[in-house]
């Protein structure tokens, strides 16, 4: 999941060699938008099939917690 | 490059009489569509609008609801469009609620405005049940408004004209809108009828569309209220609502839109994305070669850009021609960047207190660098520090209970925007600077820095903080307490969990430490940078 998850967030950063850990900040160390949250959370559903609802998107803060929506 | 006549359009005064005008004038031509299932979308004509719109109406004053302020909450939909319309075309105000918000502060916004009524979308349902605990308030679902607007098509066939026959003044207040106060507090914006069609018809002799748009923008910003829904209906185009920005690029498929109203954040993610997909396709230097040779052949006369740019533009739906931009700044690298494509990106510049449109490009006359020329509703000026003052049709009633805050920004009809600029020889506005201490981040939304600050203060050796906007982020400059020790090492952990505490939108992104103290005024106030 979390490689997964690494190749995803990759394509938004343009860095090709980050390393994720779950307690990162989305915006504050991986340098995300709202707007890439969007993007990331359409790609997570598509990639795991599930549904995350808006809502669900304005808490997404840390690695952590666009983990802990994919079952 | 010289300006040109403006495109004409009937002015109306009241929202009410914008919505008669559109219903007579485009009367079976599509007005809004919607998704009603994923497979299946609902179209809704100018007259059906009105219909709806009027029958909600006399529901809502058979049960009461007449001369009232209503609190209105949730995404973008055809319920929403249609409360908003039904509770100010009868004379009520509304006042549109940021869904982002937590409910404690729905809960304050909703007291401080008096609302008696709160109109929520499915999706808030809990939110109305937090609300209800501890106001007084009367609370509708959007999810009845079907069978509310059934009724009042009854009643209304039975002869009922209660609401029909309500005559509203161009000079009443329709929304109270709360927009962030430099200190933290929210400052209720009090518009008027007259203030909000000034501003959408002075947008529609500005800017010339000719096909649909897709409603990327939350209504319960004033930008996307005034200019992409209420400026369309001076056009007559039809406007679709797109629910989630998640299902956007399936939208732009199914819609094929001819022109966007948006924040500089979605034309920066739009951009970054094509480059994404070029670079996926071992396409970049292909494109960058490509934009290089067009630009050539533009300068010359030859326009090859919708042929050479196919591809990029399908992902758009392939026939998207105009993007307008406003509520924060936008970089003129991505004007410049989708004209390269075909696509033209009007800058604007709005505030809420100005309904919100000030100034936009226009789309034979747009001067590099300026947010364009001054909507034809108002005046612009600069004082002698360069702060823009505005004053015409659109600038606000005034701040709700305020009267000192109201006294400080107009006076004389003149409206102090707290923004620094200057007008140039095409008449143009530019913006260079601001005064209040507000950071705009991308997306329109305007954060204090204030508030940022009293957060990094909840950092025991944080002694001085400074917020502010960089690179399209939240940036924080710091001075540490020298005496403790470890203050550095910790600093990362700190605003890490400092982060996690916060809400996404005031997410600090980047951190300077300072070695000596901020520079100070006579009165020991930390002089901001500008």
């Amino acid at each position: 999941m979390m490689e997964k998850l690494t190749e995803m967030i990759r394509e938004y950063t343009g860095d090709r060699t980050i390393v994720l850990s779950e307690d990162m900040s989305l915006i504050g160390d991986l340098g995300l938008n709202s707007l890439d949250l969007v993007n990331l959370a359409a790609e997570v559903e598509d990639e795991f099939d599930i549904e995350i609802p808006d809502r669900a998107i304005k808490d997404l803060k840390t690695v952590k917690d666009v983990l802990d929506l994919i079952p | 490059m010289k300006n040109y006549p403006l495109y004409e359009h009937q002015r109306v005064l009241t929202i009410r009489e914008l919505l008669e005008y559109a219903a007579e004038r485009f009367r079976d031509k599509t007005a809004l569509v919607y998704p009603k299932s994923r497979k299946e979308d609902v179209s809704v004509s100018y007259q059906k609008l009105r219909q709806d719109v009027y029958a909600l109406g006399t529901a809502l004053f058979r049960r009461g609801y007449r001369n009232i302020k209503a609190g209105l909450l949730g995404e973008n939909s055809y319920e929403w469009i249609l409360t908003h319309f039904a509770v100010t075309c009868g004379g009520g105000v509304i006042v549109p609620l940021d869904k982002d918000l937590s409910s404690g502060d729905i809960v304050y916004l909703l007291k401080d405005s008096g609302c008696t009524l709160l109109v929520c979308s499915g999706q808030y349902a809990d939110i109305a049940e937090e609300v209800k605990k501890t106001l007084t308030i009367d609370c509708i679902s959007m999810c009845d408004m079907a069978e509310l607007v059934a009724e009042g098509k009854a009643l209304m066939e039975n002869g009922g004209t209660a609401y029909t026959s309500v005559t509203v003044q161009p000079d009443d207040m329709a929304s109270i809108v709360y927009t962030s106060g430099t200190t933290g507090k929210p400052k209720g914006v009090m518009l008027s009828h007259r203030n909000f069609t000034a501003s959408a018809w002075g947008a529609a002799r500005n800017i010339r569309v000719t096909g649909p748009s897709v409603l990327i923008l939350p209504l319960h910003h004033c930008f996307g209220l005034s200019a992409a829904l209420y400026a369309e209906f001076f056009y007559g185009q039809a406007v679709y609502i797109n629910k989630s920005l998640k299902n956007l690029s399936k939208d732009f498929q199914k819609i094929k839109p001819q022109h966007l109203f948006a924040v500089p954040l979605m034309i920066e993610t739009l951009y970054r994305q094509i480059r994404a997909a070029a670079r996926k396709q071992g396409r970049e230097r292909k494109l960058k070669a490509a934009v290089r040779c067009s630009n050539i052949l533009l300068r010359c006369g030859i326009d090859v850009r919708k042929r050479l740019f196919r591809s990029v533009r399908d992902a758009f739906g392939g026939r998207l021609e105009l993007i307008v931009s406003g509520g924060a700044p936008l970089n003129e690298e991505f004007v410049k960047a989708f004209r390269s494509l075909g696509i033209s990106v009007l800058n604007g510049y709005g505030i809420t207190e100005c309904a919100p449109i000030v100034a936009v490009n226009r789309n034979r006359f747009s001067v590099q660098g300026s947010v364009g020329v001054p909507l034809c509703c108002n005046t612009v000026k600069t004082d002698e520090n360069g702060e823009i003052l505005v004053k015409g049709e659109n600038v606000m009633l005034g701040y709700y209970h305020d009267t000192q805050e109201t006294d400080r920004v107009l006076s004389d009809g003149w409206f102090r925007t707290g923004d620094i600029g200057f007008i140039d020889k095409h008449g143009a506005l530019h913006l260079t600077g601001r005064i209040k201490n507000l950071i705009i981040l991308g997306n329109g939304e305007n954060i204090s820095a204030e508030a940022i600050e009293k957060e990094l203060y909840t950092i025991p050796y944080v002694k001085e903080a400074v917020a502010y906007r960089d690179n399209g982020v939240i940036a924080a400059e710091l001075f540490l307490d020298g005496e403790i020790a470890d203050a550095r090492d910790t600093l990362d952990e700190d605003i890490r969990r400092l982060n996690r505490r916060l809400p996404q939108r005031m997410q600090i992104g980047s951190v300077v430490v300072r070695e000596t103290e901020f520079p100070k005024t006579t009165t020991k106030k930390i002089i901001r940078k500008k």
